[in-house]
């Protein structure tokens, strides 16, 4: 496993217990040389069972705020125990044409 | 004026502002284009601000609402999320209904004060 991709798990772990953890690296899927520049987390914890959207994307932003200056993108699906099992799965994320390298 | 109060002249000039990398039609940035796609097929008016055409918007923007990542969208001047969220909205079909919603609020405020 990857530095990042294993420093990503390690403290998504610590910070919220998720029943369900995905950590995936998309960076081949996007212009660049860095191999570790887009990630997608799929989250799952009771933990946000009383966060709305922006607030369990805003409790992620937070905890990677540093993470956040290395990493072009990273894209967050984050679910309850109960949306996750009426869901099952998180949608593909977008290829990035690597504009902000402009 | 302050990069600050002309986000929040931009943020307060349309129900719904998208802040995107490139324009809806010719997107610079996978998740900017995901964003724009989304908020289209709902079929209600949005307004948009091409970042890379103002860098000092582009540097601010982050601070404004205290969110690191492009792109950002914005209903009656709050913060809603970035483009994840607005996906996920779309998938749980609650977006075209708030983004009527936040056009209405917007129609009624603005008649208020003219």
């Amino acid at each position: 496993m990857s530095d990042i991709k294993q420093h990503l798990t390690e403290q998504l772990q610590t910070a919220l217990s998720p029943s369900h953890l995905q950590v995936i690296n998309e960076s081949h899927n996007h212009s660049g040389l860095a191999s570790e520049s887009h990630f997608k987390l799929i989250v799952v914890s009771d933990y946000f069972n009383d966060l709305k959207l922006i607030e369990r994307h805003r409790f992620i932003n937070q905890l990677f705020k540093e993470e956040m200056a290395h990493i072009h993108a990273l894209a967050m699906h984050t679910y309850t125990p109960d949306e996750w099992q009426m869901k099952n799965g998180a949608p593909d994320s977008p290829k990035c044409a690597g504009g902000s390298k402009s | 004026m302050d990069v600050m109060d002309r986000i929040q002249q931009q943020v307060d000039s349309a129900a719904i502002v998208l802040y995107m990398k490139g324009t809806p039609q010719f997107p610079q940035c996978g998740f900017s284009a995901k964003a724009a796609q989304t908020l289209t097929s709902t079929g209600v008016k949005f307004a948009y601000v091409n970042i890379f055409e103002d860098q000092e918007v582009f540097q601010n923007l982050p601070a404004f609402a205290d969110w690191p990542t492009f792109p950002q969208i914005y209903f009656n001047s709050e913060l809603v999320g970035g483009g994840d969220i607005i996906v996920e909205m779309a998938e749980m079909d609650t977006l075209k209904g708030e983004m009527e919603k936040a056009a209405e609020k917007f129609t009624i405020s603005n008649n208020k004060t003219p």
